[in-house]
């Protein structure tokens, strides 16, 4: 239980922190996975977002 | 006896791994002391902010600005543009637009820094209160404020800014303190808070303590304590789906 609530807590951090500065993937990240984005429907969440080419910032 | 005493106490009942209370304990001592962009009483009211969002029985929609709702952003410590901001982040982060990160830049008068920082600030909030409530343990007091200005630590670090973040962040050219440790690749989520390198250095180390070391991701096998890397990752899949969080 302890293991499950520290990646709960983990990942109510991580998602905030990606939301609130607006991180995406890079395009060909997102290409590599875009047969599991479908099946899941991710493009539909509301903070949907596709990174702008390969660079590593 | 202090707030990360009490933490550590309430953690005792439970068996917690050690890195893991100490992880928190050290980030939650922080909340009250000067930041970068922030002196502690302003970062215990960000933290407040948050904890009163996250309390609210009533949510607003996204759209409604609490400090246009009387009795809903009245802490003197907190400008209402920023209250606003942190109630967003808080309760809505998957409603956030470029656009709207913009407008709260111009409107509550903030650094890009400052909003690096305010977001170390309520995640630490969401993620150790988060840990608390889902491990059924009580709420940790929060820390006393401690004096002194902000510190302004970040004015000189080389941040830019970036293609994968609405945020400033230090490019990996740049990464002269190591905050990196040299990797060839980083990934964006990781770079995220860089420019504040006190913000992401308190991120790293909860990180590390409640999921995983950055060097560790690459290997699908890897796990610790009563949970394989597979469960983990179901976990986190679950919790980023129910937040509708596309990173």
């Amino acid at each position: 239980m302890i293991d499950t609530a520290a990646t709960v807590a983990a990942f109510e951090m991580m998602t905030r922190i990606a939301d609130g500065t607006g991180t995406t993937h890079p395009s060909a990240r997102l290409d590599d996975f875009e047969v599991v984005r479908t099946e899941l429907g991710l493009d539909q969440f509301e903070s949907a977002r596709v990174g702008p080419g390969t660079a590593n910032d | 006896m202090t707030a990360s005493q009490l933490l550590e106490d309430s953690h005792q009942s439970l068996d917690v791994r050690p890195d893991l209370t100490d992880a928190m304990s050290a980030a939650w001592e922080g909340l009250g002391r000067p930041g970068a962009g922030f002196n502690g009483k302003q970062r215990l009211a960000i933290a407040r902010a948050t904890r009163a969002a996250l309390a609210d029985d009533d949510p607003l929609p996204p759209w409604v600005r609490p400090s246009t709702v009387d009795g809903r952003a009245s802490d003197p410590d907190l400008a209402p543009h920023l209250a606003d901001a942190v109630y967003r982040l808080t309760l809505h982060a998957k409603t956030l637009t470029e656009e709207w990160y913009t407008d709260v830049l111009s409107m509550a008068e903030l650094t890009p820094q400052q909003w690096i920082e305010a977001i170390e600030v309520v995640v630490t909030i969401v993620s150790i209160d988060g840990f608390a409530a889902a491990a059924g343990l009580p709420q940790a007091a929060l820390p006393s404020a401690e004096a002194g200005e902000a510190t302004g630590s970040a004015n000189n670090v080389p941040a830019k800014p970036a293609k994968h973040h609405w945020t400033p962040v230090v490019h990996l050219e740049d990464d002269v303190d190591g905050q990196y440790g040299g990797a060839p690749m980083v990934p964006p989520v990781v770079r995220a808070l860089s420019a504040v390198p006190s913000s992401r250095e308190s991120h790293r180390r909860l990180i590390s303590a409640m999921y995983m070391d950055g060097p560790d991701m690459a290997d699908m096998d890897w796990s610790r304590g009563t949970l394989d890397r597979r469960q983990i990752e179901l976990v986190a899949g679950r919790l980023s789906s129910l937040r509708e969080c596309f990173y």
